[in-house]
């Protein structure tokens, strides 16, 4: 249960993270946190695309199916810039909220 | 793609199965993820796990499949309820725009009474519009062909007179003499790059049977300069030396059609009644200026038009770059005072006119009138439309309250809304377009207006432009108070069924839109009234003549000028003419005159023997016209047979005359002598006043010549008789058994002369009594509509009232006492409206003023009764309401 909950309020932070720089399709958003988080976080498709679909529709992401040569068309994300609004802000509460339970927790020094 | 990867479709699907989803959507999140689900198995494959191995890992995506599909149905139904009206910031604009406009068609299929309705309406008011502005497009915005770069002006000299008034009455325009032209040209090279006279001229084609009259425009040479600097297609074209000589220069298109293209047509000679000339060239192709006019020929230059007001025109091509402020300010120095007769001091000055200015001035009022009437049109069509949607609207009012629960912001229903109103303008305006187009080339003829052949409206992109433009406000203008209401509903009332959310009756914003209707419809009626007023004023103007009972016969000898014994022959042919005439059966009395009522006129000052002067209007007739035409003899008689040349000159004057001469006593035996030349005449007799010139103008003095003894070219032949128009053919069969060849321009009945001078009066009061009645009909459809609904939205309360014992008078005063304040107050506020614009309508008005008691009466009881019917009609059903059915309705 707490592995499921966590994910999900995070997801949101990482999913917006990893579209910061570039767009990227479903399955390429998923082994980047895979491979960043080196196999601590994994989203399966069930989980990961309702996800994407509902940043979507709160206007933070785009998707669009995109044809690059060579390749089938897919469905690339983008982040928009109410998305970027939102990043930022999702970062500062992270981390004031890993501080306070750093804190908390005793895990940092005084 | 490796070959033994499995296909995942069925498998998704299956999974997704309960989530509900829209079959479009779920395609789509199938195709994502059974593309997911590829890279998946191929990148499983890629690290040799075997083909079952990889398939079970790679399903396993879908394991957590319960919570995935209770997911995307909690996201989907997030996007469902935007797909009707979500937020627009959660989706591209377009797209937006795109499901707004599907939603707004699906919705207005659903109701195709109120859509016919609506698009209806509109297609009238944007018709009218369109096809009112396609004319002031033609005519107002549009450069002339003759003068694309709008380069060509008229040069014309102005006297004012001092006195009261208003300078524009007091000003004369005189044609500058061809002195003055001929020192222009040389003196302003810097400023006109050509600069010419032209005048009006005809030539009676001999060698064609029969005889042709055609137009043929006399020109200075540098006039044909002032509009095309091409050479001549063949031949030449005129220079100075042209002038005074029987030369002729042919249109290119007259060269094609009456000589076949024929280039040895340079040199060939037309006999003409006029005096017979020879062809020097041929315009070239697509001369702009007279399009019609076949034949051209040097301006015959006599002393007389040295001076000026010799009665021709000017024209003058700007060099490139001079305007015509420039122009006018290099010509300022002709600003002198003048005296003219009488010792009057005058201001002299050149007036420079571009000739689309000078095409268009006497136009532009009426069209501005015309554009506000139609305006006015479109307006009540937009309230009109905007009626019917608050009283549609009203009935959506519940599917609105749960779009607005799903989520939907405010402005974004009032966007979805007005989307629906825009594609209903769109409708609205593609229909009037059609219509707009079809009144364009029907209406050209109605006017009351000259229409320039080469300013025929036509469709332009322009008018495309305006259309879209005219149905886009429209759109806008209905539809933004219906859907800010409508945006504004209250959703917990709403969604309760059997709460009316307009216990009352109608709203305020229906009533407020009775009352704009029918304050406009009021304004438009005003303005039909009096033009219809005035029509009958003039109408009623006793002209003098007994219209009904007379025939015009226009015909002339074809005898040429260098006949030695042309005059002679001349007044025998219309002797002879007259007599047989007079033995045709049925005929009473047959006369003729030089020139026919209401078609031209010409002035003269006339001295009396007892010293008084008299400005005079000269014509000359055989005996018999008076009779013909029911003028009666007051006193003494007519001309006769007897005054002929050599006998004592003779004139027979009217009252007006008589009375301005001051002879009231005794004018028989006096005399009076006219113009330049003339001998003193004597008066024989005086004639009821009648209106020759025109039916609004005051009566003139005037003096009727015996024919015979001045001598005159052509006369126009009246006829008295029960039944005139029954004689055209026996008329046509004696001239033809005349011995002269002769050329017969007209034969008619003497009404249409009044029907001529009355025309524009009549299309105008019959234009504005369209535009009236439509915005009379409009607004009852708009006043009908709301109380039908108003009816519809209380049956259950009559119903109520009704088996409590309601009289039907009672319940009839229910229904209709939301309207009658409405009406009345739109009926004052319309009358407001009409006096402050009657004010411009005062110069189309004639012999009623603006504020004519009577036609504000008479418009306001219409209004007022169309309006009550309006209501009346759709309230009357309350009374058939049966109280069970009515409290059982809901």
């Amino acid at each position: 249960m707490h592995d499921r909950e966590l994910k999900k309020g995070s997801a949101e932070l990482l999913i917006l993270s990893l579209l910061e720089g570039r767009q990227r399709h479903g399955y390429e958003i998923g082994k980047q946190i895979e491979a960043r988080s080196e196999g601590t976080l994994r989203f399966s498709a069930a989980a990961l695309y309702p996800l994407l679909y509902r940043l979507e529709k709160r206007g933070w992401l785009e998707g669009r199916w995109i044809e690059k040569s060579g390749q089938r068309r897919r469905r690339y994300y983008r982040i928009t810039s109410s998305g970027r609004k939102i990043l930022a802000e999702q970062r500062n509460a992270w981390q004031a909220f890993v501080a306070a339970i750093n804190r908390v927790a005793g895990l940092e020094r005084i | 793609m490796a070959s033994d990867t499995p296909r995942w479709d069925q498998e998704i699907r299956r999974r997704l199965e309960s989530a509900g989803l829209d079959p479009a959507r779920e395609s789509e999140i199938v195709r994502e993820l059974s593309q997911h689900l590829d890279d998946r198995f191929a990148e499983l494959r890629s690290v040799g796990v075997d083909v079952a191995d990889a398939r079970r890992r790679t399903l396993a995506e879908l394991d957590e499949h319960e919570m995935m599909t209770r997911e995307l149905s909690r996201v989907e139904r997030l996007e469902s309820s935007s797909a009707v009206l979500g937020d627009t910031r959660r989706q591209p604009l377009l797209a937006g725009f795109w499901q707004d406009v599907r939603y707004g068609a699906r919705s207005l299929r659903s109701t195709p009474g109120f859509t016919a309705v609506a698009v209806v309406t509109l297609a009238l008011g944007i018709g009218a519009t369109t096809a009112i502005f396609s004319v002031v497009d033609s005519m107002l915005l549009r450069p002339l062909t003759a003068d694309p770069d709008g380069r060509v002006v008229r040069v014309h000299r102005l006297n004012v007179r001092p006195g009261a008034g208003s300078v524009e009455s007091r000003t004369r325009g005189w044609s500058p003499g061809v002195s003055s032209i001929r020192n222009w040209q040389q003196q302003h090279r810097d400023v006109f790059e050509a600069i010419g006279a032209w005048g009006g001229g005809t030539l009676t084609l001999l060698d064609v049977d029969p005889v042709e009259r055609v137009s043929a425009t006399a020109v200075m040479p540098q006039l044909l300069r002032v509009f095309d600097s091409r050479p001549a297609a063949a031949g030449r074209l005129f220079v100075e030396d042209d002038t005074n000589q029987p030369v002729a220069v042919i249109s290119h298109d007259a060269w094609h059609r009456r000589f076949g293209g024929d280039p040895g047509v340079i040199g060939r000679s037309i006999r003409a009644l006029e005096g017979s000339r020879v062809i020097i060239g041929v315009l070239p192709p697509g001369f702009p200026f007279q399009t019609r006019t076949d034949f051209w020929i040097p301006l015959k230059i006599t002393d007389r038009m040295a001076d000026d007001g010799w009665g021709g025109n000017v024209l003058a091509r700007l060099r490139p770059g001079v305007t015509v402020e420039q122009a006018r300010d290099a010509m300022a120095y002709e600003r002198r005072q003048r005296t003219g007769t009488g010792g009057v001091v005058m201001d002299e000055s050149i007036s420079i006119l571009s000739m689309h200015e000078q095409a268009v001035r006497y136009s532009r009022q009426t069209l501005y009138f015309l554009l506000g009437g139609v305006g006015c049109l479109l307006l009540i069509s937009c309230v009109n439309v905007a009626g019917l949607l608050i009283a549609r609207g009203s009935g959506r009012r519940r599917e609105v309250a749960i779009r607005a629960s799903l989520g939907a912001g405010r402005s974004r229903l009032i966007r979805q809304l007005l989307t629906e109103s825009l594609l209903l303008s769109a409708l609205g305006g593609v229909a009037g377009l059609v219509l707009g187009s079809w009144l364009m080339t029907m209406m050209v003829g109605f006017l009351p207006i000259n229409v320039p052949a080469d300013m025929r409206p036509a469709l332009s992109l322009r008018l495309f432009g305006f259309c879209t433009l005219a149905s886009v406000c429209t759109g806008f203008l209905f539809g933004l108070l219906p859907a800010v209401g409508l945006a504004r509903t209250d959703l917990s009332s709403s969604t309760k069924p059997g709460r009316s959310d307009m216990v009352g009756g109608v709203s305020r914003s229906g009533r407020l839109l009775v009352t704009a209707e029918v304050a406009l419809a009021l304004i438009l009626l005003v303005g039909a009234g009096l033009m219809i007023r005035s029509l009958q004023r003039l109408l009623s103007i006793d002209s003098g003549f007994d219209v009904h009972h007379a025939l015009i016969v226009e015909v002339s000898p074809v005898l040429t000028a260098d006949d030695p014994a042309v005059s002679t022959r001349v007044e025998a042919f219309y002797q002879q003419l007259v007599e047989r005439l007079a033995s045709l059966p049925g005929v009473t009395a047959v006369g003729a005159i030089s020139s026919l009522p209401y078609w031209s006129y010409s002035a003269d000052a006339a001295t009396v023997d007892n010293d008084v002067k008299v400005q005079i209007s000269p014509r000359q007739i055989l005996p018999g016209y008076f009779a013909a035409v029911g003028m009666p003899l007051r006193a003494g008689r007519d001309v006769s047979n007897a005054d002929r040349a050599g006998a004592p000159c003779v004139v027979v004057v009217n009252e007006e005359f008589v009375r301005r001469s001051q002879l009231d006593a005794a004018p028989l035996g006096h005399r009076v002598k006219a113009g330049r030349q003339r001998e003193w005449c004597e008066i024989v007799g005086v004639v009821a006043n009648v209106r020759h010139v025109s039916l609004e103008d005051d009566v003139f003095a005037e003096v009727y010549y015996a024919a015979r003894q001045t001598g005159v070219r052509e006369l126009a032949i009246v006829m008295r008789a029960e039944d005139p128009s029954s004689l055209a053919a026996a008329v046509r069969t004696r001239i033809a058994n005349l011995p002269e060849r002769t050329l017969i321009e007209r034969i008619a009945p003497f009404e249409q002369l009044i029907d001529r001078t009355t025309s524009t009066r009549r299309n105008r009061a019959l234009l504005f009594s369209i535009l009236g009645g439509l915005g009379v009909l409009l607004a009852s459809i708009g006043i009908f509509g709301l109380t039908a609904y108003a009816v519809s939205r209380r049956t259950r309360e009559i119903g109520v009232r009704v088996a409590l014992g309601a009289t039907p008078r009672l319940v009839l005063r229910g229904v209709m006492r939301d309207f009658v304040p409405a009406i009345a107050c739109g009926i004052g506020l319309g009358l407001f409206g009409a006096w402050a614009a009657t004010r411009t309508l005062e110069q189309f008005l004639f012999g009623v003023t603006p504020h004519d008691p009577v036609t504000l009466a008479a418009v306001s009881l219409l209004l007022l009764a169309f309006g009550l019917l309006a209501s009346y009609l759709p309230a009357r059903r309350a009374l058939r309401i049966d109280p069970v059915i009515a409290l059982r309705s809901e």
